[in-house]
């Protein structure tokens, strides 16, 4: 991979990458339920189509980096 | 991704965040599933470069979609499983399941894209990650790892819509 050669290059190890990612975001470890009674999940996407703010996009470029 | 550098992965990011949610929640338990996580990771890899018309093997894939591959891989195998999880005259409904596997998914291919940009640029290794808000009445990861418990019992995951939705949230950063 290609993130191999990035690490080297910054002398860092990939465990400490890996530990630095996994400390980089607040993770919830509390489990969710599936679905609702229905298995359609009305409830919790109910009017969210209604409320994306369409006015964004997003230019699709190159990505530099692979792996 | 070779089998060391997956080795390195599932030691330090699978096996870390399922050991998180065994020890933040009762009755649940975790099979060591490294070489099926593997092989499926390879499967959906390749079959992404089939669809995609990636030929050229000396040109990797994008970053997003490693993490798209792996996501499928991790929901697919299943490696956390509920001990409690019973069908009782039909009783069992979409709503007695739980998401823990499509958590465990999201968490470790969301890591795995974190550790590459960090990679890539060591001013990001203090930065916190917060993913965007909503505008509805649950947070991004309770709706993308429910989005995915559904399109998985669908038979639906798209492993090149995964690839897209991790390169918007590439952009967001």
């Amino acid at each position: 991979m290609k993130i191999l050669n990035l690490i080297k290059k910054d002398n860092r190890d990939k465990c400490t990458i890996y530990q630095n990612a996994n400390n980089s975001f607040d993770f919830d470890y509390s489990v969710q339920s599936g679905a609702d009674d229905n298995g359609k999940d009305e409830p919790l996407f109910k009017n969210a189509n209604k409320n994306i703010d369409m006015s964004v996009t997003y230019e699709m470029k190159e990505v530099d980096y692979y792996a | 991704m070779r089998r060391d550098d997956f080795n390195d992965f599932y030691e330090n990011t699978i096996k870390r965040h399922a050991q998180l949610f065994l020890e933040n929640n009762k009755g649940y338990n975790f099979h060591e599933s490294a070489d099926r996580i593997y092989e499926e990771y390879l499967n959906q890899k390749t079959l992404m470069r089939l669809v995609l018309e990636k030929n050229n093997i000396n040109q990797l894939l994008d970053r997003h979609k490693v993490c798209a591959a792996m996501t499928v891989a991790i929901l697919k195998c299943r490696p956390i499983t509920c001990e409690s999880i019973n069908d009782v005259d039909g009783s069992f409904k979409l709503s007695d399941a739980c998401t823990v596997n499509e958590q465990l998914a999201f968490y470790c291919s969301w890591s795995l894209m974190i550790g590459f940009i960090q990679a890539s640029s060591a001013s990001t290794e203090k930065k916190k990650f917060v993913l965007p808000p909503t505008t509805h009445n649950d947070n991004f990861v309770n709706t993308f790892t429910r989005s995915l418990f559904v399109a998985n019992v669908q038979n639906s995951l798209s492993p090149e819509l995964l690839a897209n939705i991790y390169f918007t949230l590439l952009c967001h950063f």
